[in-house]
């Protein structure tokens, strides 16, 4: 780390503003700053490497819980308890549990007042990470609408923006490949 | 200074040219460049950066002290309470250089207006002339909705255009047709949008045409107040012209040419460093939802527009290798007899207002930000109509709507990157509503209430919670409005409170602000009464629809209108009124408060009839949370409970925190307790949810067999599956033939 990035943003800070706990005089300081931390990213990085037991190197975060990994020659998506989800290029909502809200009932467990929505027009779907339940993204969406993929990052571009161009960049890891997969399924369906 | 004056002239090709071309050369040199008028180097700002600070403060101020003594002029209380106005100042082209404090979004608009003045050929006839006043706040020629209204100056130097002077507020009433106010929530044409006018010469030598007043008060309800709203813009522009004079005096004519363009280029410099830098690029995919209900209210009369929609915005936001942000809207809902048409000036306005503050960090707000992003739809959906019969009321409206996802998005990518101190949900949750009627002496009124847009939540951020009226919607002086000077305006609404509402709120690692709710008597209203209302919080489909990393999205929006009431009488008995919607159920529940019928709906509302003693009660503004609920600290779910934001109880159920609370009101969270609660809420989700391929199979049979869960969502698909990307996307995830129709 660079004299100006410690002066700015130390790593220990770092760590507690990812906790929430970094005082709002440090963060309204930071929001000053004329100039970042040039180096942020790969502190960041390794805050939240350092905070995974597995060993696979973090590429970039994609959610609370949710990471793109080197995994060999792959980039999956993998979450903090160790969960894995397969190529980061297919919406990662496939490899989820699911469950949707679709009743008065069901909606009224987290809506508590009146202004509650209307199931005869949406559905809330929770997304949870098979390993460890954390609930890992919501949709209110009407039946039938495709699930929506929230973020496929353009790794390559990202690192080359960062002045480190990643050895394995290739244009085929900015593709969109969910509808491969529901293609898959549907042909072991036999439909 | 030479050198410049030569590059200036040849870019220009002297003084005599048009307007349309001077607008295709700035075109050119952006596009074969990638710099705003084709500017490589900032020489004024790299030669003499004092000078440079000292030209731009000045533009500040003269922006500023327009706009801040001209609003003493008028005497409506959005212009003067609550700011809701703005001056701006623009090169010939449009862009805006520079503007006060107020309505910023417009900044985006504007330019689109001086297109509009130049493509339509006014500049030959009726042409442009010193001491020419214009104005419009049609959306057609670029303006964002009727209540947005335009008075702006060409200034001219030895002769020759060199920029705009331009005042714009939101008006009282539009004289809409249905709707008193000006945010009409039901619109079947365009022939319904109220006096729509412009753009137009409206004066001539620094005065107006006396016809003009003459059709503020002939074609809106509140003539007086409009009135006095456009000299107060024309007051303000006058002020700025003035000001440029003394700043071409002072810097001389091509300094002040070179440096109000080079401004722009540095901006939009910053803008793109400022993406490449804290950012991560990449392919976001977000939508919304919006029931709009016009069946059985148009009838006979509006039979084509007699009907039900659910409104579907559909966004990829990309964020581009060249930091360009480009939002796709491919798969929105066709443009209809409705109000959801977002003509562009509406869409720009909305990413002007919401992505301000996200993106620019500048002393002086502009338009650079436009030459960074864009918005795109399929033409002929909501996002780019192209019949002019369709309603032109609410492009503001839409365009809030569709540019609250991208800030979203932003959030979510400088929390990616490691800028979290940047990151949080920049959603302005406004909602407005207008009233009008006759008084008891014949007296016909009307009037928008923007009593809460002032009161917008700050949304959560990857470090701490969303937080309850924090800020205007797209202008700074946030407030409440004030209760005393909207009672005045509005003779038949008796405030009887602003709260914050227990409970109200979308949960998450870090809630989401807690609503608002707001509660009127009404009070001898005269011959008649009615009310109708509009917002960005959500109908029935909550305000978006991606929760942000596990946390649940935007609550939707209530209002409540009981009839019949017996609450005069409960004053008479000494008793309390319900001072939320929420209290008020209880009150009825109870049978203390008894109500003859109950009208409820999400964040629009009909125009409704109101009588001596009906009771009105308006929930708003609860925007969305941030991560996974179980997630959240416990400490800050017992300090939610103490304070009475919350209850236990649904500390308990949501949060699985077991908190006790004693008769002092003192919080107690046991923490072994809450473990095990909330490991009996991950045992639950195991127990109901389904792996995704399960879900998938059951919900593609469904989707196959045309099963949704109601006719106006069999429509929506209907409709929206004729755009291209958004039918691949539909029939990519569900797998469908070919052949597949709805």
């Amino acid at each position: 780390m660079s004299e100006q990035s410690e002066q700015i943003l130390p790593k220990n800070k770092l760590r507690l503003l990812v906790d929430g706990k970094l005082p709002l005089e440090d963060i309204h300081a930071l929001l000053r700053m004329p100039v970042k931390d040039h180096d942020r990213f790969w502190k960041y990085l390794e805050v939240l490497q350092e905070r995974v037991s597995w060993k696979e190197r973090i590429l970039v975060r994609v959610s609370e819980h949710l990471y793109v990994v080197e995994k060999g020659a792959e980039r999956i998506v993998k979450c903090d308890c160790g969960q894995e989800f397969g190529d980061y290029r297919i919406n990662w909502k496939l490899s989820s549990l699911v469950y949707a809200r679709k009743t008065a009932e069901e909606f009224d467990e987290i809506f508590t007042t009146p202004n509650k929505p209307n199931p005869e027009f949406v559905e809330i779907r929770e997304f949870y990470c098979p390993g460890c339940m954390a609930q890992l993204g919501v949709e209110a969406v009407p039946s039938g609408y495709p699930f929506l993929f929230e973020v496929l990052p353009d790794i390559d571009t990202l690192y080359e923006w960062e002045g480190r161009p990643l050895k394995s960049a290739s244009k085929e890891w900015y593709v969109d490949l969910t509808a491969t997969q529901t293609e898959k399924w549907a042909k072991e369906e036999g439909k | 200074m030479s050198s410049h004056h030569t590059m200036l002239r040849t870019t220009l090709k002297g003084e005599h040219i048009g307007l349309l071309e001077r607008i295709g050369e700035a075109d050119k040199s952006y596009r074969e460049t990638g710099h705003i008028f084709g500017l490589k180097y900032l020489e004024l700002l790299e030669d003499d950066p004092l000078k440079f600070d000292k030209f731009q403060t000045r533009l500040i101020a003269a922006v500023s002290a327009a706009r801040e003594t001209s609003k003493h002029v008028s005497g409506s209380p959005a212009g003067v309470g609550m700011g809701e106005l703005l001056h701006l100042l623009a090169l010939p082209e449009g862009e805006v250089v520079a503007s006060s404090f107020g309505l910023t979004g417009h900044v985006m608009s504007f330019p689109l207006i001086v297109r509009h003045m130049a493509e339509t050929g006014l500049e030959e006839n009726p042409g442009f002339r010193d001491g020419d006043i214009w104005g419009t706040n049609d959306p057609l020629s670029g303006g964002p909705h009727q209540s947005d209204c335009y008075t702006y100056l060409p200034i001219f130097y030895d002769g020759e255009l060199i920029a705009w002077a331009a005042g714009v507020n939101h008006i009282a009433d539009t004289g809409h047709s249905i709707c008193p106010g000006g945010v009409p929530a039901h619109s079947p044409t365009t022939y319904c949008d109220g006096f729509t006018y412009g753009p137009m010469k409206i004066g001539e030598d620094l005065i107006e045409y006396k016809w003009f007043e003459r059709m503020w008060m002939r074609r809106t309800r509140t003539g007086t107040l409009n009135i006095l709203d456009e000299k107060m813009r024309l007051t303000g522009a006058i002020m700025l012209r003035g000001r440029v004079m003394e700043l071409i005096d002072e810097f001389g004519l091509e300094y002040f040419k070179k440096a109000t363009r080079e401004i722009l280029e540095r901006e939009r410099r910053a803008i793109e460093r400022r993406v490449r830098t804290q950012m991560v690029p990449g392919a976001f995919r977000q939508a919304l939802f919006r029931p709009v209900r016009q069946k059985g209210m148009m009838g006979h009369l509006y039979r084509e527009a007699d009907k039900d929609w659910v409104v579907q915005i559909n966004e990829t936001i990309t964020i581009e290798p060249t930091s360009f942000i480009r939002v796709d809207c491919d798969g929105s809902t066709s443009q209809d007899y409705f109000w959801a048409n977002g003509h562009r000036g509406g869409i720009l306005l909305g990413m002007g207002w919401h992505s301000m503050a996200v993106l620019v960090q500048s002393p002086l707000v502009n338009t650079s930000l436009l030459k960074m992003i864009d918005v795109e739809g399929a033409p002929g959906s909501i996002i780019s109509p192209t019949r002019t019969d369709v309603s032109t009321c609410a492009p503001n409206v839409v365009g809030t709507m569709v540019s609250l996802l991208p800030n979203h998005v932003f959030a979510w990518s400088y929390f990616l990157r490691g800028f979290l101190e940047e990151s949080y949900l920049c959603e302005y949750v406004y909602s407005v509503f207008g009233t009008g009627g006759v008084l008891k002496n014949g007296i016909p009124w009307g009037m928008t209430d923007f009593g809460y847009v002032g009161s917008s939540p700050r949304g959560p951020s990857p470090w701490r919670d969303g937080e309850a009226c924090m800020v205007g919607s797209g202008n700074p002086e946030a407030d409440f409005g004030e209760v005393e000077e909207w009672e005045f305006v509005e003779p038949a609404l008796t405030s009887l409170s602003r709260k914050l509402v227990p409970d109200m709120c979308a949960h998450g690692k870090h809630r989401g602000s807690i609503g608002m709710s707001a509660a009127h008597l009404i009070s001898d209203p005269g011959q008649f009464l009615t009310m109708n209302t509009m917002g960005i919080s959500g109908t029935d489909m909550l305000g978006c629809a991606v929760g942000v990393c596990g946390g649940y999205p935007m609550l939707n929006g209530l209002v409540m209108y009981l009839h019949d009431t017996n609450a005069y009488e409960l004053l008479e008995q000494g008793e309390t009124l319900p001072t939320d919607f929420v209290e008020a159920c209880r009150m009825i529940n109870e049978g203390k408060l008894k109500v003859g019928t109950v009208e409820m709906y999400g964040n629009e509302s009909p125009v409704t009839q109101l009588k001596h003693g009906d009771l009105v009660f308006q929930g708003l503004q609860a925007g969305s949370a941030w991560g996974e609920p179980l997630d959240r600290d416990l400490d800050l779910i017992k300090s939610d409970v103490e304070r009475g934001w919350m209850s236990a109880e649904t500390a308990r159920k949501v949060y699985g925190a077991v908190v006790t609370q004693t008769e002092h009101g003192e919080c107690h969270v046991d923490r072994d307790a809450s473990a095990a609660a909330r490991q009996n809420i991950r045992d639950k989700r195991k127990m109901r949810a389904v792996s995704a391929r399960e879900f998938w199979k059951r919900e593609r049979s469904k989707v196959i067999e045309k099963k949704f869960s109601h006719v106006d969502v069999a429509n929506m698909y209907q409709d929206t599956l004729q755009y291209k990307k958004w039918h691949a996307e539909f029939h990519g995830f569900w797998q469908l033939s070919d052949d597949y129709k709805i």
